[in-house]
């Protein structure tokens, strides 16, 4: 199982948590980082400036390992599933793994309680009785009644039947296993210890790790290295088998050397003009000729190295750029047209779909557009 | 030219030379790696050396900073190593008799200046911090293109600047841990009653304390020299003010030497005088950041003069100065000025030495 990250996927396919998949093109060094993160069975902690395509790897991954092997189609979708856990300021492992509902079960035993659908504590022994003489009527009026028909002897097996299921779905219903959602790492992780390596493994994308108090961070650690979780409330052992975590993270918070220590790291770049067009023609390809993609990588180079940005534009404000000019210059000849005069004149062509800060948008404005 | 495969071990050994905090488990990974066989599937198409260079940087480089530091090193390890020549580790005996990295190509003219230099070493008093001894064949035949007086071999050594990262775990080794606040009961219960019952907030009684930790100045030279120099300074300034070792206050800047005015702001428009300065931070702890001329070459006597007077008021406030010199040990040497670092301690600003004055400043 390795990938290669040349398997784009098709228009409007989407993930098992209905993300839709685009196409992703990684570079040489990042499809290594992955393939050894796969082979090792390490976290691959992925850095990088917004909207270089840190979350998307980790879909790219998912839909090559679900769809393909070796560069093979498969016929039919292999079972391989991806689950995302954004990170915030409050979050636990305990939140990302699963969330109990003491409250939702605090309320059914009150309304149960209320309703007169359970016995009280004290009537429970009560309850115990009375089914247990009516077991010893029955072993007596079976023993007198031999020759009667058995009608009068089902009926009253039937009634002592109910009356104890009733009894136990009750209380089931109140069972604390009821009351355990899980999230989505929960749902990564396995239940049974014994899962092969010849299983389908399962993606877990933590992403925008920086946003995590150090607590996620201590747990995350113990549970890589580990490999299990225990539930508290039930007792029950999850383990973390045969999963590939990627983890994202957008340089503001360094994280700590212990947790480094137990992942690979890989930063991603902003590519270089051949990637550009390389990406450009993944996302446009049936529109355009060669030639606008590559003037139009070259024209967004140039903007985002010779003004000051306050936020850089990335690949994300690339494919948005993009988008905008397919929209105002419908065809090939009228795009290149576009492009070219533009670059030759050193002007900015619906440079302000770039900016993300005001002092970006003022910078752009007084440019000549 | 020979080629010799890479010991990946040897590079290990030289990457935690260069504070790359790589523990045996992480060679293990390595092992591990190798034995899954990812240096046939993953790098087949390398030559044996890349692919191995490759994957220690997949596996052991976790940060941006150590990804560029790695690619130096490297350079030099391969060079060395196909060359056919180890590195000497550090703390080795300095002997004349040893074989230099030159080997054979190594002139009779440099051989002598190499001799006389360690002369001119070994009558100077011995500075308070021992140059770091690891030796790049790169950096001496650099320098000696460029037309340097070749300085001993001891001297050189691979320079990375400090992360911030290590910064931080440097300078935070400057601020004790603050004591855990505690509720002072009286106080509290003296505000309870004032707000007529209600509970508005606790009284700490520690915030004297607090302020006792901060005891600590910066002074940052500005001059023109200094400016390529001001992402260094600048991130050692940011780091200082978010552990709360300095306060705004105590961070003045000063142009070449710092002379009668001293200025609070970074532009250099707001004055103060340095007595004034040296007065309120009497008794603390001091970090100087400058390049003491050296980034131009700038060797005059006026300076050193100028120096020996600013360090001689330092003494006589009781204030412990460390000098930060944004520029590689090896320039300080290169430019003949080795005087400054005779009068105040002098470090660069590399993780090792940021290091060794901070405990030079916590030394009681």
């Amino acid at each position: 199982m390795n990938y290669t990250g040349n398997q784009q996927p098709k228009k409007n396919s989407i993930a098992n948590n209905n993300i839709e998949l685009t196409p992703y093109i990684p570079d040489d060094e990042l499809v290594e980082a992955v393939n050894l993160a796969i082979t090792l069975q390490k976290p691959l902690l992925v850095t990088g400036e917004p909207g270089c395509g840190k979350t998307k790897l980790a879909y790219d991954v998912y839909h090559e390992l679900n769809c393909y092997s070796n560069g093979k189609q498969f016929q039919k979708n292999s079972n391989v599933y991806i689950y995302e856990y954004r990170t915030h300021s409050e979050s636990t492992l305990k939140d990302a793994i699963y969330r109990y509902d003491a409250l939702k079960r605090l309320h059914d035993i009150e309304e149960a309680n209320t309703r007169k659908e359970l016995p009280e504590n004290d009537k429970v022994e009560e309850l115990l009785n009375r089914i247990n003489q009516q077991v010893s009527t029955l072993v007596k009026y079976v023993k007198k009644n031999k020759n009667t028909s058995g009608k009068k002897f089902i009926d009253y097996v039937e009634e002592l039947k109910e009356n104890v299921e009733k009894f136990k779905n009750k209380y089931e219903k109140l069972d604390i296993k009821n009351y355990i959602d899980m999230n989505e790492l929960g749902k990564a992780l396995n239940k049974d210890k014994r899962s092969n390596d010849s299983d389908k493994p399962s993606i877990v994308l933590i992403d925008e790790i920086e946003n995590a108090p150090s607590e996620f961070l201590k747990d995350l650690m113990r549970l890589l290295d580990v490999g299990q979780y225990v539930i508290k409330e039930t007792g029950e052992t999850l383990y973390a088998k045969n999963l590939i975590f990627f983890i994202t993270c957008n340089e503001e918070k360094e994280l700590s050397d212990a947790f480094l220590r137990r992942c690979l790291f890989f930063h991603i770049k902003f590519p270089d003009d051949s990637m550009l067009m390389k990406i450009l023609k993944a996302h446009f390809e049936d529109k355009y000729s060669k030639t606008v993609f590559e003037k139009a990588s070259e024209l967004f180079k140039k903007y985002r190295n010779n003004y000051e940005w306050i936020k850089k534009p990335s690949v994300s404000e690339l494919k948005d750029w993009f988008n905008r000019l397919k929209d105002k210059y419908k065809t090939d000849e009228e795009m290149k047209k576009v492009l070219t005069e533009k670059l030759k004149n050193n002007l900015i062509e619906e440079g302000l779909i770039l900016c993300k800060t005001i002092d970006d948008f003022k910078m752009i404005s007084t440019e000549k557009m | 030219m020979t080629y010799n495969k890479i010991s990946p071990l040897k590079l290990f050994i030289e990457l935690r030379k260069h504070s790359f905090h790589l523990t045996p488990d992480d060679y293990m990974v390595f092992l591990d790696a190798v034995c899954k066989g990812v240096l046939i599937s993953i790098y087949h198409e390398y030559d044996y050396n890349k692919a191995v260079t490759r994957l220690c940087k997949a596996l052991w480089v976790k940060s941006i900073d150590n990804a560029t530091k790695f690619d130096q090193i490297i350079e030099t390890f391969m060079f060395n190593t196909e060359r056919g020549e180890t590195h000497p580790a550090r703390g080795e005996d300095d002997d004349d008799s040893k074989k230099s990295p030159h080997g054979e190509n190594q002139t009779g003219f440099s051989k002598s200046i190499s001799v006389t230099i360690k002369e001119v070493l070994k009558k100077r008093p011995a500075s308070k911090f021992s140059p770091p001894k690891i030796i790049t064949q790169r950096y001496t035949e650099k320098i000696d293109l460029l037309n340097y007086e070749k300085p001993p071999e001891d001297d050189y050594h691979l320079y990375f600047p400090a992360s911030s990262k290590a910064v931080f775990s440097c300078l935070s080794k400057l601020v004790k841990p603050f004591p855990k606040k505690r509720v002072d009961v009286d106080a509290t219960i003296q505000r309870l009653m004032d707000n007529g019952g209600k509970l508005i907030e606790y009284c700490y009684s520690d915030n004297k304390i607090q302020q006792r930790q901060r005891k600590m100045c910066m002074m940052v030279d500005q001059s023109r020299s200094m400016r390529p120099f001001r992402v260094y300074t600048q991130r050692i300034i940011n780091v200082a003010k978010q552990i709360n070792c300095v306060s705004k206050n105590s961070i003045v800047f000063f142009e070449n030497t710092p002379d009668i005015w001293i200025y609070t702001d970074e532009s250099m428009r707001k004055e103060k005088y340095l007595k004034q300065f040296l007065q309120d931070n009497s008794g603390t702890k001091m970090i100087l950041i400058s390049d003491a001329g050296y980034a131009r070459g700038d060797d005059n006597e006026y300076r050193l003069k100028m120096t020996r007077s600013f360090y001689n008021k330092l003494k006589a406030y009781n204030i412990k100065a460390i000098w930060i010199n944004p520029l590689p040990r090896t320039r300080w040497f290169a430019i003949g000025m080795i005087q400054v670092d005779d009068i105040v301690p002098m470090v660069e600003m590399s993780e090792p030495d940021l290091q060794k004055a901070v405990r030079f400043l916590n030394e009681e």
